[in-house]
């Protein structure tokens, strides 16, 4: 399970972003395939690339008293930034029936890489104490 | 291992030599423990110096562009940086844990996770500190 989460999942994930990312560059500048698609791949890798920048350093500028406050910070930052690229990109329609959607979507994929940054952190920490007592003996 | 203590009244000054067959990663941390006990620094507190032994240091911290220097019981203030404090006692058991403060990882009791990928440190006098999460990974590869 260890090896899964910690290895496979996120390699899996980077793999699969790199593959998808060159060859989106690759057809669009040999042709080949619906264009739009490619185009919209690499607005998506883009614009994840830069939130993820813009979010490490708001967040660690600000001291927050709890857990809680930097969670709904958090998710405000994603939530606002990632609907205006979503919207903005045209990569759904402007209408309430979307507006809605997005937003439990990305409620529910929040939450579960909320959880799963908190799994690893978990584990760093239990890495760390158990070499403090190794260091003790 | 044997263990010998030697005293000598004539000792000026105190010798710790380490026999080994060959040089260990274990054993370099031995070295590095035993030097904290011989490096101290200079902190002042109602206008009076002080020479402080580096093993008794729990952490530095910088607040409101002062530096100050934590023990067991006692506040003292630094005249130096804690970037510059960092370089000088590089090698030491002092790690930075977030932009403003050092700490004497020989003071670090346990760690737990907090909620916003830091972690909370908590000292063997039971003060707790936040680790950044940009200094998490060189903590643990510190320990290893």
């Amino acid at each position: 399970m260890k090896i899964l989460t910690e290895k496979v999942i996120p390699m899996t994930t980077l793999l699969v972003t790199l593959t998808l990312i060159i060859i989106s560059i690759s057809n669009l500048i040999f042709g080949g395939g619906d264009l739009s698609v490619y185009i919209m791949f690499l607005q998506i890798a883009g614009c994840f690339f830069v939130l993820s920048c813009v979010e490490y350093f708001i967040l660690e500028k600000i001291e927050f008293n709890s857990s809680v406050s930097y969670n709904a910070a958090s998710f405000l930052i994603w939530y606002l930034m990632l609907g205006v690229c979503n919207f903005g990109f045209g990569w759904s329609g402007v209408s309430l029936k979307n507006v809605v959607v997005y937003t439990l979507l990305f409620t529910a994929f929040f939450i579960c890489i909320q959880k799963y940054s908190y799994y690893r952190l978990r584990r760093s920490a239990e890495e760390i104490n158990r070499l403090l007592e190794k260091n003790k003996e | 291992m044997k263990v010998f203590v030697k005293e000598n009244e004539k000792i000026r000054e105190m010798e710790v030599v380490i026999r080994c067959s060959r040089m260990e990663p274990g054993i370099n941390k031995l070295v590095n423990h035993i030097r904290q006990f011989s490096i101290q620094l200079p902190v002042w507190k109602d206008g009076e110096q002080y020479q402080i032994p580096l093993y008794q240091v729990y952490y530095l911290e910088t607040v409101d562009g002062k530096t100050y220097v934590y023990t067991a019981s006692d506040i003292y203030s630094s005249r130096e940086t804690t970037a510059a404090l960092e370089k000088q006692l590089e090698g030491s058991s002092l790690i930075r844990i977030s932009r403003s403060c050092l700490l004497n990882l020989s003071c670090l009791k346990c760690v737990a996770p907090l909620g916003n990928h830091r972690l909370m440190a908590t000292l063997k006098n039971g003060e707790k500190l936040i680790v950044g999460r940009t200094y998490i990974e060189p903590l643990k590869q510190r320990l290893k």
